[in-house]
């Protein structure tokens, strides 16, 4: 099992608030890894970290480290931009630019100098293909992606995360704003994009994270509380907590 | 939290008890009816192994209901899942002790009143508390109870073999009617597969609390 992203005692305070528990955990490639847990329990704070998006908010400290392909993502050479092409988020609502749905998707290769028109066409193509929405739009690329759904604005989102070509795909409870059908769209996404792709998801949705995930992890009060096959924690959890939590009895 | 479902999982051990039980008194009704004669405790036996068919319909309801409703996980999920396959077993139990209850009617038919060794009095006794031992284990998470039923397999066993010689010797030496002495050999056999459904009863409820099969 090669881990692609892992994290080594990872702590994360937001001033004397200690919101990550010396978090160590191994996100193997080509599979999806489903963090869960009650509100709070530190499991976004947690993905946000894998791509810094924590640095900026004042009084947060971080020690321990995130590794990327063998590199402390925390270390003072690694550019926060050449980390976030490699390792892409999807957030909760679905937040396209204001913009064309063809350059909300062009915009990240634009970004990083990509200039030609035969070669950005190929990119939205091929991005919005890989997000299984190229069918629906291919022929109102020049229309505003705000006036396409929800799930549909999400799958756009999708796509303009994979159209600078990450190995890592971060997903922060990408359907709780959907309806089932964009849901299940977007699971079936996730299952296809997942041979190409790492992907960490963020549910609050016990029946998605048994559907999609091979791997959980289940957080409470900052802590990795346990770890492990989907399979295993769904049927027969170690710990208590995550029984408790999984069938309900609290969170 | 969760009140309902927990009350609904307390309810659904309480039909599974309450089969157990029938099938116990149907088990023991039948048995004693052999030795007493007449048709009268077969006949009952019968009646009460056929309201068993309703009850494992309304089981196997109860936890489909359950499944789509809460799709359960971990012991939750377990709890239902072997909830389906005892039901099973305890409908199957239903069919021995019916069984048992026809060739107590063929044998009262023909005016018989058999001596019923003791032994198979003991084995019907043993079976019947197997099968209410088994759910009991199974309602109240208790694994100890459930091994002590997979164990007593071995004592319903011994008493099978210990019969099925006694009764063939009887053959042997024609001390008895043959025909009498096959049918309470298949009579035992019968206890004897009861005894083995409670065990399987026995493992599912040590399933639903560990999680791990044997």
């Amino acid at each position: 099992m090669d881990a692609i992203l892992k994290t080594e005692h990872l702590n994360l305070w937001y001033g004397d608030n200690h919101a990550l528990k010396d978090v160590t955990l191994e996100m193997p490639e080509h599979q999806v890894t489903a963090l869960i847990g009650p509100s709070g329990c530190g499991k976004s704070t947690f993905l946000k970290t894998l791509d810094r998006m924590n640095d900026l908010i004042p009084g947060v400290r971080i020690e321990g480290k995130v590794i990327y392909r063998n590199q402390n993502i925390f270390d003072p050479q690694v550019d926060v931009t050449w980390l976030r092409r490699h390792v892409g988020m999807v957030f909760q609502k679905p937040n396209p630019f204001p913009m064309s749905i063809y350059d909300n998707i062009a915009y990240g290769p634009r970004t990083h100098g990509i200039r030609g028109k035969k070669e950005l066409d190929q990119i939205v193509e091929k991005s919005l293909r890989g997000a299984a929405i190229w069918d629906e739009v291919k022929d109102r690329l020049k229309k505003s992606a705000l006036s396409l759904s929800g799930g549909q604005q999400q799958r756009i989102c999708i796509a303009r995360a994979l159209a600078v070509e990450p190995d890592v795909l971060l997903m922060d409870e990408a359907t709780s704003a959907l309806d089932p059908i964009s849901t299940s769209k977007i699971e079936d996404l996730i299952a296809d994009l997942k041979k190409t792709y790492t992907i960490v998801i963020v549910t609050h949705n016990m029946q998605q994270a048994t559907r999609v995930s091979d791997r959980c992890a289940f957080f409470l009060h900052g802590e990795l509380v346990e770890s492990g096959e989907t399979e295993q924690i769904f049927s027969v959890p170690k710990d208590k907590r995550t029984e408790d939590y999984i069938t309900g009895r609290f969170g | 939290m969760r009140k309902t479902f927990d009350a609904e999982l307390l309810e659904l051990g309480h039909e599974l008890t309450a089969m157990a039980d029938t099938a116990q008194d149907a088990i023991d009704l039948v048995t004693s009816s052999l030795s007493k004669g007449g048709e009268e405790g077969a006949k009952a036996a019968i009646e009460l192994t056929s309201s068993m068919d309703q009850m494992e319909r309304d089981i196997e309801n109860h936890c489909m209901s359950l499944l789509m409703r809460q799709q359960p996980v971990a012991r939750d999920l377990r709890t239902i899942s072997t909830a389906l396959k005892m039901v099973t077993d305890l409908q199957r139990i239903g069919d021995q002790a019916a069984n048992i209850a026809e060739i107590s009617l063929l044998m009262a038919s023909d005016g018989e009143k058999p001596e019923v060794p003791e032994d198979l009095a003991i084995m019907s006794r043993q079976a019947g508390l197997m099968v209410r031992q088994a759910i009991a284990a199974y309602a109240d998470r208790d694994e100890t109870t459930a091994l002590a039923v997979v164990n007593l397999d071995d004592v319903v066993d011994e008493l099978f073999v210990k019969l099925k010689q006694d009764l063939t010797e009887r053959i042997a030496h024609q001390e008895d009617h043959t025909g009498r002495a096959v049918d309470l050999i298949i009579i035992a056999k019968y206890l004897e597969r009861i005894a083995d459904h409670a065990v399987n009863i026995a493992n599912w409820a040590i399933f639903c609390v560990t999680g791990q099969l044997q």
